[in-house]
């Protein structure tokens, strides 16, 4: 299975040469494989050498600055690589400039890549998760779960440019269950304030806090879905960027109603939450969102065999 | 007040006022045409500023038109809108936020018939809301209205139209604007010493802070605009708005208070300047009235020696120059008064000696033609008649020869010298004949260098003087007081007592012969005294006061043939 962890919107490209992709209708005539080849990425180079070394082909070999250089694990078994960042805006003319490889969530780059015919792409796994943090203390579980079904399916086919789907139930989350949460108390101040946070660097998230104060003056019944204790707030209620280390720590300490923070996927990933407190936090599972890998379909080989054949996996365990 | 204060005030009052006068009117006049200027210059400002406002408002309108247009023809949209096409879902809900890129708007909504948020570019996820009373109360204003849109991080103030397209037999509204915030404000309100604020029902309001806070302003006008309040979920209005265009009053202000500094600094260093040179003028003018004066008060009738001559050919020179004048007529008169009155005095002496001589001679007369007829009648009793008569001739040789002696005391001859003063006043004084309760007081110079003088005359001079002081005690208590002093290179000799002093009448016949207000005295005394003053070249004044003492001083001035004290011989 790919572990991506690339945030939402970013991008990562990965140039590749001598290889082919086995569901292409048209192979091109193999190409020879270049010893080396130039990676472009969006996020931080060393989270996509992480995923590219989880996926047992690559190694890393060296590292400078923002430049990350992977070698195949078996000698021979393929070129060489070397990650570079681009700008997540520049994705398309990455892919007009000749790019292999481009793994993006951008809507605009995707619907881009399907006019090309030159290209192809596939979907990753669902690797990252949506989730919305209520103050304990203010919220319970007793919200009806068709209305919540409603809320999480409105959120996840508007709310969001990427590609996403509602969490339906936890077992499409395999967090501890939200029984085992706690409603204490004490220490935390009696009334948030009216405000949503989410990380300011997450597209995604802010769509979905957007989305919440939104529904919250039309459709407050989808609100209430989630937490009474927002549609409480009223028309004060308001969505708001803070730094990404902050965002649950707000809500445990009472100064936001309730945030909107992504996790990876698989496993849990609220442990790794900064500032969250499981025992004065409710979770609130909402979305799964998942990227697109785009290649160039003359591509052929070992390597983009072994990354078509983790992304099909990765797709099996999707809808 | 003296003519110098009076002085110095006129020449400040002349150099002040005028000054004082020209600032106040400059000032006013300055201030006048400032404020004037400043105010044309804030309505041109103001009128910019509305301008720019609706200038703005008509900006967003042809910008919702041309979008109008363009979703007119934009088939997506279309297929959306009115086929209800699922896959063009969303490309609709990024329309608005893509239209409102490319416009420049800050906000956008596309609404369709029933008010339903189609898609939204200021808060993309607000989609599906309802909202259809904005579109038509903006349609109500006719032209640009405040309005508070609604965003995920909270309400933004924007400057709105609306517009509307046609498809498909339905109206879609278009609702855009420009949004109005601090920075929209201060690009409204044009330069530094304006500020522009806006107001509205149930706001905070917000300013343009380009004047401190701490600044005095004024308001230059204010525009209404309408305003579509209220956020959702409860009715809207249209109420009104107000943009208030105020101007800093700090420049002009300081302006004002610089131009005041100025004036008092130049008044005070005017002053400064006037002062010093009415202090130099007044003492310039006054300084000579005061030598002057000095000189005037030194004249009297035996001291008519003060000089008056002066190089000057102004009003003082001419005033010394009339005062000289006058002294040297004073000393003339004096002199012939003096003349006339020692020829009277000598007709009047003359005239006494006759009258005395006479009745000296007449009982001579009278013996001896009493002998005569004896002789020539009975002649043996010649000798007989003569013893008996002879007393009587003794007697008149007697009264003649004391008469002799008395006139003789009126012309004393001077046996000048150098005498020592001071011995002579205690000498006076040793045998001054005190009344028993009076004291005599001895104030005597030290060091006073000899007088070339007659000491015998000093002697008499100071005897009457005293003797007069001490008679004029009348037997009661008091005091006389002998005094010696350096007088303008002389010696004064001065002897004052605590009597009953002289009135005017007796002061000025003091000096007469044989006027005497003691009985038993000759009215020779102060007579004598002044022949002998004169004698001396000196001068005699009389100070007294009825029942405070008189006080009678006696000059004597240097004697310029006075050899220079002999030095003692070198040490060899």
């Amino acid at each position: 299975m790919i572990r991506a962890r690339i945030a939402s919107g970013t991008v990562f490209v990965v140039a590749l040469a001598g290889c082919s992709h086995p569901g292409a209708p048209i192979a091109p005539p193999p190409v020879p494989m270049p010893a080396s080849l130039d990676v472009a990425v969006t996020d931080a180079p060393d989270s996509i050498a992480g995923w590219l070394s989880d996926l047992g082909a690559y190694q890393l070999s060296a590292r400078s600055g923002d430049t990350v250089h992977l070698e195949p694990v078996v000698d021979g078994a393929g070129p060489a690589l070397v990650l570079h960042r681009v700008p997540a805006r520049d994705a398309r003319d990455a892919l007009d400039a000749g790019v292999d490889v481009l793994l993006t969530a951008d809507p605009d780059a995707i619907a881009y890549a399907t006019t090309r015919a030159d290209l192809t792409s596939v979907p990753t796994a669902w690797n990252r998760a949506y989730l919305l943090l209520v103050r304990a203390d203010q919220s319970s579980d007793s919200e009806p779960a068709p209305a919540r079904d409603t809320a999480r399916a409105e959120l996840a086919t508007g709310a969001v440019r990427v590609e996403a789907r509602p969490v339906s139930a936890w077992s499409d989350y395999p967090c501890p269950s939200p029984a085992g949460a706690s409603t204490a108390t004490d220490g935390i101040a009696a009334a948030a304030r009216p405000r949503i946070v989410y990380s300011r660097t997450d597209d995604v998230a802010r769509s979905v806090a957007a989305r919440l104060v939104a529904i919250g003056s039309s459709r407050r019944e989808l609100l209430a879905a989630f937490s009474a204790a927002l549609v409480n707030t009223g028309d004060s209620l308001r969505a708001e960027g803070v730094d990404p280390g902050d965002v649950a720590r707000e809500v445990a300490r009472g100064s936001a109603v309730a945030a909107v923070v992504a996790v990876p996927l698989p496993g849990c990933g609220v442990q790794d939450v900064p500032g969250m407190d499981p025992a004065r936090t409710r979770i609130i599972p909402l979305i799964q969102t998942r990227e697109r890998l785009i290649a160039r379909r003359s591509l052929t080989g070992r390597v983009l065999a072994a990354l078509a054949q983790a992304i099909s996996d990765s797709a099996q365990a999707g809808p | 007040m003296t003519f110098r204060t009076r002085l110095m005030i006129a020449f400040a009052v002349v150099a002040l006022a005028p000054l004082v006068v020209i600032a106040a009117g400059v000032r006013r006049e300055m201030d006048q045409r400032l404020t004037a200027q400043d105010d044309r210059r804030a309505a041109a400002l103001a009128a910019v500023a509305s301008a720019d406002l609706s200038r703005r408002g008509t900006s967003i309108g042809e910008r919702l038109a041309s979008l109008a247009d363009a979703l007119s023809d934009d088939n997506r949209f279309r297929l959306a809108a009115t086929q209800a096409d699922a896959a063009q879902r969303a490309y609709v809900l990024d329309l608005a936020g893509r239209e409102m890129r490319l416009t420049g708007l800050s906000m956008l909504q596309i609404q369709d018939a029933s008010g339903r948020i189609l898609s939204s570019g200021h808060f993309r996820n607000e989609y599906d809301r309802l909202e259809p009373d904005l579109p038509a109360l903006l349609a109500s204003t006719h032209r640009a209205a405040l309005v508070q849109a609604r965003t995920a991080d909270g309400p933004m103030l924007v400057l709105a139209r609306v517009d509307s397209v046609r498809l498909g037999g339905r109206v879609f509204t278009i609702v855009g604007g420009d949004v109005v915030d601090s920075a929209s404000l201060a690009r409204l309100a044009p330069g530094g010493d304006f500020s522009i604020a806006l107001t509205w029902p149930g706001g905070d309001g917000i300013a343009a802070a380009a004047i401190p806070a701490n600044q005095h302003t004024d308001v230059v006008a204010r525009t209404s605009v309408p305003y579509i309040g209220a956020a959702a979920g409860s009715a809207r209005s249209v109420q009104s708005a107000t943009f208030t265009l105020s101007r800093s009053t700090a420049a002009l202000d300081a302006l004002r208070q610089s131009v005041d500094i100025w004036f008092v600094a130049a008044i005070a260093v005017t002053a400064t300047v006037a002062l010093a040179a009415s202090t130099w003028l007044a003492a310039r003018v006054s300084r000579p009235l005061r030598a002057l004066a000095e000189q005037t008060s030194r004249v009297d009738l035996d001291r008519l020696d003060v000089e008056f001559g002066t190089g000057r050919d102004d009003e003082i020179g001419a005033l010394s120059r009339l005062l000289g004048a006058m002294t040297h007529r004073l000393r003339a008169s004096a002199a012939r008064e003096r003349d006339a009155e020692r020829r009277a005095a000598v007709g009047d002496l003359a005239r006494q000696v006759n009258h005395d001589v006479k009745n000296g001679l007449a009982p001579i007369r009278h013996v001896l033609r009493h002998l005569a007829q004896v002789e020539r009648d009975e002649p043996a009793r010649l000798p007989a008649v003569f013893a008996e008569r002879r007393p009587t001739l003794d007697a008149s040789v007697e009264y003649l020869d004391t008469l002799a002696r008395n006139y003789a005391r009126l012309s004393p001859r001077l046996d000048v010298s150098p005498c020592d003063a001071n011995a002579i006043a205690r000498t006076v004084a040793a045998g001054a004949s005190l009344p028993r309760s009076a004291a005599l007081v001895l104030e005597l110079a030290v060091d006073l260098p000899p007088i070339r003088a007659d000491a015998l005359v000093l002697r008499r001079i100071l005897e009457n003087l005293v003797t007069n002081a001490c008679d004029a005690l009348d037997g009661r208590g008091g005091t006389v007081t002998i005094g010696t002093a350096r007088a303008d290179g002389g010696t004064q000799l001065t002897v004052s007592d605590t009597g009953s002093g002289m009135t005017r009448d007796q002061l000025n016949r003091a000096f007469d012969d044989f006027y005497t207000t003691k009985s038993g005295g000759t009215g020779l005394g102060l007579s004598i005294v002044r022949r002998l003053v004169a004698d001396l070249g000196g001068a005699l004044r009389v100070d007294t006061e009825p029942g405070a003492g008189t006080r009678v001083s006696v000059t004597i001035p240097p004697n310029e043939n006075q050899p220079p004290p002999e030095r003692p011989p070198e040490p060899r």
